[in-house]
């Protein structure tokens, strides 16, 4: 696919608003133009193939949870405590300039018992019971691996497939090539939470939601807690419906004139644009507002679910965006980066998280939507099993390690109830079933429907596309 | 939705009669589906063959005029396997109509272009053309001759109103006042538009609007990118580029100052603040970055940059290989590399200077901070001659102080609590001894505050006494297990008795302890972490009495006594607090624990002390010593001062070059860990070559970007300017001129205007003049239906443009229609009204800078001074297509989305621009509801509106009069808007009204278009 499709499609719409601007009254085009839709439709020949699911929510955690406290279990290394990590698996590889100077780098076992779940007994660690008890709902993989080694280049690197700036992110991606369900909202939507684990976090940046080189109406809209959910949302004081709407029948009238005249399809747009901005400001705050939820949903999702911009409650939302047919819903939450201490820092954020994403798998499995949906929690590397800084039997710290770490999939087009891949016996390097980044982001599109390999976007005079140069799809974690 | 461009729409293919045009047919297609097997990429080639060079093709698959003979031709219709483009996933197949477009060009003789690029432009002569009476310059007569070959004709001239808003916009960025439109339209002189275009080019106004293209192109911010995003200081460079486009600094020189301003002979300060350019690049100080890594990254977007802005080819791509489609060696690549590879630099920043730049930087003239510096410092040399005077005095002490030191014991006055609280409740109890035992609640954590007064001066530490007692657990000091206690914290403020004023922070510098366990940590006591885990404890010493001394950085104790309020942090938790605890201050010399060391050497005869433990003694005798101290605190204070007014001197960030040149390899697949080959400086091979007696360093590449020879640089710049002022460039694709680049609509037009500028001396105004002066620029915007049917994307110039004006301009006109735009020009950037909150919730890092309004005119500040955040970019430019400006963008992309709507709707900025500019329509409009729309209407359009519209606008002003004559407290909240004084005079709910009315102009697609 290329920006020759692109337009193609554009310019078919262009003519199609160039008869209309001149060939019928200008009465009849407003009426039209008011009820058009601006939700824009998928590109030509998409989704390629017959799609498993219909949109994609990604519940990323920020920061790198540690896959050998949550997921990936090293019972052996209990009796390797404090002994130095042997040169045969550390092979020299590279460390950040945080542990890159330390004299030793000592085994930490994990302090959290690990126990095997559901009926493919997949492991997972004390720290998360509820996602243990959706167990035969979901796809662990315990043999990602990524190629950077700082939380910038990595989390551009999962979210762009380049280290570099300047890539449209996944969201971007699917947007702009399944295009969007919904009239009234926008296509890919953005949340942010914060744990509770390390309150002095990594910090987040536009660009990670932004669509690079791809129009910016791809990009994903933040839905913020506080103030207005989105930026401008709401009129201004002194400023009613009643008052607003005169306002923009008065923009609508003036701007048809203007069509009129210039015959410009760019007039069209806009003053569909306007209509989409009053939609909005009533789907919006409707969709935000939770007190229609049953009790029963908010005890599912947690003690946390009835505070505004708490993961719980981005969850809920998260559900809500499904439902009205939202292409692309992240989330991210933040706190995971415990090069301090896994003990301390751990715990809490397993419990902003826990529930509410087992509860979100349960909900959407109730309304029948999770085959529909596909679901994934993880970050953008995984943790050293060498502590970082002090280490005793409680305490201890880890490291960014971006040679394995773990994440979890489910719903739609995902096998549930299966744990992929094997990390050596320290979680150092991977023995079975590597899965790269690319291979991640190719089999998720795959499950849309799409053929990462020609979801392209010609810039530069090339044809980018989400896996850059990679991507195979991980076929043993597809349903048939 | 933007500007695209898109080859098939139009039928720019050849006419029947007319041979295949190679460069502008065929190879784009060799490019776009042959050469990433069959191209420059050496590692890549398929079956040895290339299809970019013609003598390769020729030999091995072309036979010139038979098509059916030719294995080219063959493979691309094979029905079997052997079909070219292969058909496995990723090659696109061709289509019929590009297989007969190759299949005519083999049978009229294959005829091979070199790429058109790539060669140096030849000034052509300007085609005849039959309506001769249209054409006012020569770019109309290759528009012309263009669309008289098309069978089209050119369209009307816009009127003076649009005339005078088009220019005013495209050349100052600002819209036209309501006098210069009646003054131009009244001027029916010949040259009155020309002395119009002259007049916009002289405004300081064109330098401002000018830099906004340079500022995305050259990824100028305020902060240094990446997620820690901290601030930097570059304005001066950005200054430098708005009076180089003012005084209309020829392109070949701008470009040199730019480059290497820095390697000219006796640069000037402004050619080397002008090198900036190349420090505008993010740096990622993130922690636990690899500097080898990132100072690779650094290079390749200096390099990449260069590649966009000068040569408009995308060398970024032969980073990791060879280009797939330009004859761009990764040798080249790294040939370029080494040019910007000798810059004393870290790559991951390395130490921030006090404006927040990088080495190297380069302290801007600021004659009051440098009289005052100057000052301060030589103060500052006499006090430290003083001291130095009075540790040679105090020298002669020092033995008999030995003598006494270890056996001493300071006095201490026991200070007694006025108040003691505790946060959760303990209750305590006064022992005789002036002690505190605690009673009561047993929290986890606790905070006590601890209120007491001493008339003692001269003060030199505090002492925390922790004191066993039986009632407590195991007969400890504290009330924890075992009766532990851990101090998290202790901090101290003071404050005259006499007065009632606020307590001032103790800057608090040393804590000693006569015994601490081997977990303790006793600088986290001063300065805690933001986990509360470490402290002072005794274990496992619990039963013995203990003490903690914090000693204050300068001497304390005001003259009539000081009330000290101190803070004793609990918060380890598991309930480890204080269980009996004593407070006491002394102005002893030497009321703390010295360590081990000094102990030790203390214990020695001087004879047996090595010359560090000589030292260690002298330095600890000299630096208690309360003389010394006096003269020490002057000393230090003076040395603050100098600091701070060091760090008020604005700085900029330059380039400079390092005596000795790093070496530079290429690296295998572009990693910073493999290196290969060895490289020296080089320009890419396929380009003219450097000349010989040429410098191998930036200014030799500089001078060779702008040689007569180099077939890029004029090509790429005038295309720029082209954009600026017809939507679209010649090339659409203005940052690749490639052969994956789209072919220039107007080849021999873009020749022309790249020759003419070189020819006039790389006169920036005079060529952009030309192009304003011509008849193709003063078209009318209008498309009729034929019009948009043939060419519904405008590449062959019938009509005038019309596009969305930049985010930039739509803020400062709207900011300018209310009459509310500052000119002041340059200087630190501003913060102009933001949603709250947007910085907060992105960026946690504790030394986070929040977001801090600006006050007054710095609100109304053109949009070029808007503070610029690179993770956090202002969403009123955002939305409206600005890039984050993290990496180098030569064109933006124009969308169309409701978040538009909903800024220019609500933002603060253009509420308050409505209600001022409702207070103009209501002053300066006249006395009726009509002439006072139709003025606000000409200040936002340059044009009187039509009856048509007026009624729409006069009936919403009646609507929405009414509903606020009803409502007081909505006019009220409308009006509140923004900070721009409000006019009482004016009656209120009229006021209102008009301020939606205003509101409803500002949104209109009129006037955020230019057309």
């Amino acid at each position: 696919m290329s920006v020759m499709r692109e337009m193609a499609a554009l310019a078919t719409r262009r003519h199609f608003f160039g008869r209309m601007a001149t060939g019928i009254g200008v009465p009849a085009l407003a009426g039209l133009l008011r009820g058009a839709t601006v939700a824009h439709p998928a590109l030509p020949g998409f989704p390629n193939h017959a799609a498993k699911a219909k949109r994609i929510i990604y519940l990323h955690q920020s920061g790198a949870p540690s896959q050998m406290d949550l997921f990936d279990p090293k019972p052996l290394l209990k009796t390797r405590f404090a002994e130095d990590l042997p040169d045969s698996i550390r092979k020299g590889q590279r460390l950040t300039g945080m542990t890159s100077g330390q004299k030793s780098f000592p085994v930490a076992p994990s302090k959290f018992a690990f126990a095997q779940h559901g009926q493919a007994g997949t492991w997972f660690s004390e720290l998360l019971p509820h996602t243990a008890a959706i167990a035969d709902k979901i796809c662990v993989i315990r043999s990602m691996f990524t190629e950077a080694i700082n939380h910038d280049p990595a989390i551009t690197f999962i979210q762009t497939g380049s280290q570099i700036a300047g890539r449209p992110c996944f969201g971007s991606w699917v947007s702009y090539g399944l295009g969007s369900e919904n009239q009234d909202l926008p296509s890919f939507v953005v949340m942010i939470s914060r744990g509770r684990g390390r309150r002095v976090d990594q910090p987040l940046y536009d660009r990670l939601w932004g669509s690079g080189f791809l129009p910016s109406r791809y990009q994903g809209v933040k839905f913020r807690s506080d103030g207005d959910p989105v930026l401008f949302l709401s009129n201004p004081g002194g400023v009613d419906a009643q008052v607003r709407r005169s306002m923009l029948d008065d923009i609508a009238r003036i701007n048809e004139m203007n069509l009129k005249e210039f015959a410009d399809p760019e007039i069209a747009t806009r003053i569909a644009q306007y209509e989409m901005a009053y939609r909005m400001q009533t789907s919006v705050p409707e969709l935000t507002d939770l007190s229609k939820e049953p009790e029963s949903v908010m005890k599912m999702y947690g003690p946390d679910a009835r505070r505004p911009g708490s993961y719980a409650s981005n969850c809920i939302l998260a559900r809500r965006l499904a439902e009205r047919g939202v292409r692309f819903i992240q989330l991210y939450h933040m706190g995971w980066d415990h090069h301090e201490s896994v003990p301390r820092q751990l715990p809490p954020q397993c419990q902003d998280t826990d529930q509410a994403s087992a509860a979100l798998i349960r909900d959407l499995e109730q309304r029948g939507m999770l085959d529909e949906t596909l679901v994934i929690w993880g970050g953008e590397f995984g943790r050293t099993v060498y502590c970082q800084g002090t280490l005793t039997e409680e305490q201890y710290g880890r490291d960014h390690h971006p040679r394995c770490y773990s994440l979890w999939l489910a719903g739609g087009g995902i096998k549930g109830g299966m744990s992929v891949g094997e990390t050596d016996d320290y979680s150092y390097n991977i023995v079975a079933d590597p899965v790269h980044v690319h291979d991640l982001n190719a089999t998720m599109l795959h499950c849309l429907g799409v053929d990462h390999l020609r979801l392209t976007y010609r810039y530069q005079g090339r044809d980018f596309r989400l896996t850059d140069v990679g991507g195979s799809l991980v076929k043993k974690i597809m349903k048939a | 939705m933007q500007a695209f461009f898109f080859v098939g729409l139009l039928s720019v293919a050849t006419a029947a009669g007319q041979n295949v045009d190679f460069n502008r047919e065929i190879r784009p297609i060799l490019s776009d589906r042959c050469f990433t097997c069959h191209g420059p990429d050496a590692a890549e080639r398929k079956a040895g063959l290339r299809l970019d060079i013609e003598a390769e093709a020729k030999k091995k698959v072309l036979v010139a005029g038979n098509a059916a003979g030719s294995a080219l031709y063959q493979r691309i219709t094979a029905t079997n396997a052997l079909r070219m483009p292969p058909a496995y996933a990723g090659h696109k197949k061709l289509t019929d109509r590009e297989i007969g477009l190759i299949e005519r060009w083999i049978r009229e003789g294959a005829k091979w272009q070199s790429h058109w690029a790539f060669a140096a432009p030849v000034r052509p002569v300007a085609p005849a053309v039959r309506n001769a009476g249209w054409v006012r310059n020569e770019i109309d007569r290759f528009v012309l001759a263009r669309l008289e070959k098309e069978g089209l004709a050119p369209s009307a001239e816009a009127s003076k109103e649009t005339l005078i808003r088009r220019l005013s916009l495209d050349i100052t960025g600002l819209p036209p006042a309501p006098g210069e439109v009646a003054a131009f339209v009244k001027d029916g002189s010949a040259d009155a538009y020309e002395r119009l275009v002259d007049r916009l080019f002289a405004s300081e106004r064109y330098g401002e609007r000018m830099a906004v293209d340079w500022l995305d192109a050259a990824r100028y911010a305020d902060t240094h990118g990446y997620q820690v995003d901290p601030e930097k200081e570059m304005w001066a460079w950005r200054d430098w580029v708005v009076r180089a486009f003012n005084r209309n600094q020829p392109y070949d020189q701008f470009t040199v100052d730019q480059m290497a301003g820095d390697l000219l002979p006796s640069p000037t300060l402004e050619q080397r603040i002008a090198t900036g350019f190349h420090r505008n690049h993010r740096v990622n100080t993130e922690a636990g970055s690899i500097a080898a890594e990132f100072h690779v990254e650094n290079i390749v977007d200096r390099i990449s940059t260069v590649g966009t802005v000068w040569m408009g080819l995308t060398v970024g791509c032969a980073r990791c290989h060879d280009h797939k489609f330009d004859p761009l060696t990764m040798r080249d690549f790294y040939g370029l590399f080494a040019f910007f590879n000798n810059v004393p630099e870290v790559g991951t920043g390395g130490p921030r200077d006090g404006r927040g730049n990088l080495q190297p930087v380069m302290k801007l003239p600021a004659p009051e901070l440098e009289a005052q510096l100057a000052g301060v410092t030589e103060k500052l040399a006499a006090a430290r001659g003083e001291l130095k005077a009075v540790e040679q005095r105090l020298e002669a002490g020092q033995a008999d102080w030995e003598a006494t030191r270890l056996a001493r014991q300071p006095t201490w006055q026991v200070l007694e609590a006025h108040e003691l609280r505790s946060r959760e409740g303990v209750l305590f109890e006064k022992q005789n001894d002036g002690s505190y035992f605690a009673t009561g609640p047993r929290p986890e954590r606790d905070v006590l505050t601890f209120t007491a007064e001493t008339k003692l001066r001269g003060i030199t530490a505090f002492r925390l006494e922790l004191l066993p007692d039986e009632r407590l657990p195991g007969g400890g000091s504290g009330r924890g297990p075992n009766g532990r206690a851990v101090v998290t914290l202790f901090e101290a403020k003071q404050a005259r008795v006499a007065e009632a004023g606020k307590p001032r922070a103790l800057d608090l510098a040393v804590a000693t302890a006569s015994y601490a366990s081997p977990e303790s940590v006793l600088i986290r006591v001063l300065r805690p972490m933001q986990q509360l885990s470490r402290g002072w404890s005794v274990e496992p010493e619990l039963n013995k009495p203990h003490s903690l001394v914090v000693e204050p950085r300068t001497l304390t104790g005001y003259e009539g006594g000081t009330r000290f309020t101190f803070t004793i942090g609990n918060e380890y938790g598991a309930g480890h607090l204080l269980g009996r605890f004593r407070l006491s201050v002394t102005d002893d010399a030497y009321p703390d624990y010295p360590s081990e060391e000094v102990v030790e050497a203390l214990r020695k005869p001087v004879a047996d002390r090595s010359e560090e433990e000589r030292t260690l003694v002298r330095r600890y005798y000299l630096q208690r010593q309360l003389e010394r101290r006096r003269v020490n605190d002057t000393v230090t204070r003076l040395n603050t001062q100098r600091v701070a007014i060091e760090n008020k001197i604005p700085s900029t960030m330059v380039m400079k070059e390092m005596g000795l040149a790093r070496e530079t390899f290429v690296l295998m697949r572009g990693s910073y860990e493999k290196r290969g080959e060895r490289v020296t400086a080089a320009t890419p091979g396929f380009l003219p070559a450097l000349p010989a007696d040429a410098p191998r360093n930036r200014l030799g590449l500089a001078q060779w970007l702008v040689s007569k020879e180099n077939p890029l640089t004029a090509r790429v710049m005038v295309n720029r300017l082209w954009q600026m002022y017809f939507g679209n460039g010649l090339v659409r694709t203005a940052e690749d001129f490639g052969s994956q680049g789209v072919p220039p609509t107007h080849p021999e037009l873009l020749d022309w205007l790249a020759t003419e500028f070189v020819r006039t001396g790389w006169d920036m105004k005079a060529l952009q003049k030309q192009m304003v002066m011509s008849a193709a620029y003063r078209q009318v915007a209008k498309a009729s239906a034929e019009l948009m049917e043939k060419d519904p994307e405008n590449r062959l110039l019938a009509r005038g443009a019309r596009f969305r004006l930049p985010a930039e301009m739509i803020r400062d006109q709207a900011l300018a229609v209310a009459g509310l735009l500052r000119l002041k020009m340059g200087g630190a950037p501003v913060k102009p009204y933001q949603p709250d909150g947007l910085w907060e919730q992105l960026s946690v890092i504790d030394d986070r800078k929040l977001y801090e309004r600006s006050k007054g005119e710095d609100l109304w500040r053109r949009s070029l001074y808007t503070y610029w955040k690179r993770t956090v970019p202002p969403p009123s430019m955002t939305t409206f297509d600005a890039p984050t400006r993290e990496f180098c963008v030569v064109k933006r992309t124009r969308s169309s989305t409701p978040l538009q709507a909903l800024a220019l709707l609500n933002d603060e900025t253009y509420v308050e621009a409505s209600r001022v500019l409702a207070e103009r329509m209501l002053r300066e409009g006249g006395m009726t509801p009509a002439s006072r729309i139709a003025y606000g209407f000409r200040l936002a359009t340059a044009r009187a509106p039509r009856t048509a519209e007026l009624d729409v606008l006069m009936a919403g002003l009646e609507r929405r009069l009414v509903s606020y004559r009803r409502d007081g407290d909505a006019v009220r909240r409308l009006l509140a808007a923004g900070e721009a004084p409000r006019d009482a005079s004016l009656p209120q709910a009229e006021l209102a009204a008009y301020t939606t009315v205003a509101s409803v102009l500002l949104n209109l697609d009129e006037v955020v278009t230019r057309q």
